[in-house]
């Protein structure tokens, strides 16, 4: 588990900008909804805590700093500079909720972190699309990256929310939307990858292989979660929080798992496959 | 740039002895597990029968290979510090331990395998700067009994040696584009 700190870092701030998206959509229509404030202080500890375990696996972590001095050719200099700017942004932006300042600041500041946020994820997903592993160069990990930050993110904004959840468009459906169309691009990516000789053929052997149980296990985590998502918006359920966090919880294994599995993959094109 | 320095392996005659990489580490000071210079075997083939008959195609040969000091450094250019840099007037790529934060970007940069985390930072091929700065050669190309190494500017080595950097077994030159020369084995291009 040597990418742990990697696995936090992108799964929490994926999940804290994925909050930060939904809340802005959402307050485009219900603007004064008393779930925001809650909201906007998980993102800003997801990215707290993200940022922190980031610096784990470097091994000078007092010069982390130092890694925003090539943003003119690396993508990792792109991704720290954009995921601290989203992180700024969100400080002010959390500090303009707390204070009350005028709704169009407000939502000014919203959506600026919303959208550094966004540009942080497409240089995450570059970062790791220019390294020399082949499972990883894919425009797939474009499309995990993204759907993690829109379920983890709705996942938050739902949390936030708790009994209150009723007043929040369902989101639940939107995530299983987005759920059915990351599984559709799943046997393309396996294709595309198994067809590059060696290391795409050896990491598409292990996903479809040893780690084959962990695949359908991460897929079935991800939906058992969703399920107990919608049942957890049905008039039923409207008041009970238990199984708004099971659904939770199940979902967060599953991205868990999703994650290892995309480091695990990463197996570099290197010397001596003949 | 002035000029690219790069290395030649006559792979040919490349005996797997190891004393080039066995320098490298001495030279260097190398901590167990970290190799700047790499001797690799690479086998394969099978013995079939045909018409009754065993016939054996079996092969092995070796290839030596440090950093290549590409043109197209993929580890300098994704360095998020700088740490990793092309030196301007050899073309030489190295580290600066003091800038280097041990993210190990660049291991998963180079195809190669050259940068290698080491304790809280990467380390690699410095292509013996010091001792070339005394006029001497890199240490491996000194050590190597089977005088299959040689060091110098690219385009002299590519004149002399002809332009295979790629061999069965090695990554696509294109990625990075080595400053490296390989008179290959007859297997590896088979």
């Amino acid at each position: 588990m040597k990418d742990l700190p990697l696995i936090v870092f992108t799964l929490c701030m994926q999940a804290a900008i994925g909050a930060i998206i939904w809340s802005a959509i959402v307050r485009l229509k219900d603007k004064e909804a008393p779930v925001f404030k809650t909201n906007t202080l998980i993102a800003l500890i997801l990215s707290i805590v993200g940022m922190l375990a980031s610096l784990v696996h470097l091994g000078k972590p007092h010069l982390a700093i130092t890694s925003l001095s090539n943003l003119f050719s690396s993508w990792l200099s792109r991704e720290i500079f954009f995921s601290g700017g989203f992180f700024v942004l969100l400080l002010i932006f959390w500090w303009l909720e707390r204070t009350d300042k005028t709704e169009g600041v407000r939502n000014v500041f919203c959506w600026l972190a919303g959208l550094a946020g966004l540009v942080a994820i497409f240089s995450m997903g570059q970062l790791y699309r220019q390294t020399i592993m082949p499972a990883w160069q894919s425009a797939n990990t474009f499309v995990d990256f993204y759907a993690t930050a829109l379920i983890l993110g709705a996942v938050v904004l739902y949390v936030a929310a708790g009994k209150e959840r009723g007043r929040l468009p369902r989101l639940d459906l939107a995530v299983l939307a987005i759920v059915f169309i990351q599984i559709a691009f799943v046997p393309g990516y396996l294709a595309s990858v198994g067809a590059i000789p060696g290391a795409g053929q050896e990491s598409a052997a292990l996903l479809a292989g040893s780690y084959g149980v962990m695949m359908v296990l991460r897929w079935l985590f991800v939906l058992g979660g969703i399920f107990l998502f919608v049942l957890s918006r049905t008039e039923r359920f409207a008041n009970q929080v238990g199984i708004l966090y099971t659904g939770v919880g199940v979902l967060v294994v599953g991205a868990f798992i999703g994650r290892f599995l995309f480091y695990v993959s990463g197996i570099p094109i290197g010397i001596g496959i003949i | 740039m002035a000029k690219q320095y790069g290395f030649y392996v006559d792979q040919q005659h490349c005996i797997g002895c190891f004393t080039c990489q066995v320098a490298c580490k001495d030279k260097n000071d190398l901590p167990v597990g970290i190799r700047w210079r790499r001797v690799r075997e690479f086998q394969g083939g099978d013995t079939i029968i045909e018409n009754d008959v065993f016939k054996s195609n079996v092969f092995a040969y070796w290839l030596s290979l440090a950093c290549n000091h590409c043109e197209i450094p993929k580890c300098a250019i994704n360095c998020p510090t700088g740490a990793m840099y092309k030196r301007e007037e050899d073309g030489i790529v190295l580290v600066d331990q003091d800038k280097c934060i041990g993210c190990g970007y660049c291991t998963w940069s180079c195809p190669y395998e050259a940068p290698q985390l080491s304790g809280k930072t990467v380390t690699k091929c410095n292509f013996c700067i010091d001792l070339q700065a005394q006029g001497k050669n890199p240490a491996c190309v000194d050590a190597c009994i089977m005088r299959v190494l040689e060091y110098g500017p690219i385009d002299e080595l590519r004149k002399k040696y002809g332009n295979v950097a790629q061999i069965k077994g090695l990554p696509d030159p294109s990625i990075t584009k080595p400053s490296l020369v390989i008179t290959p084995h007859k297997k590896a291009i088979e």
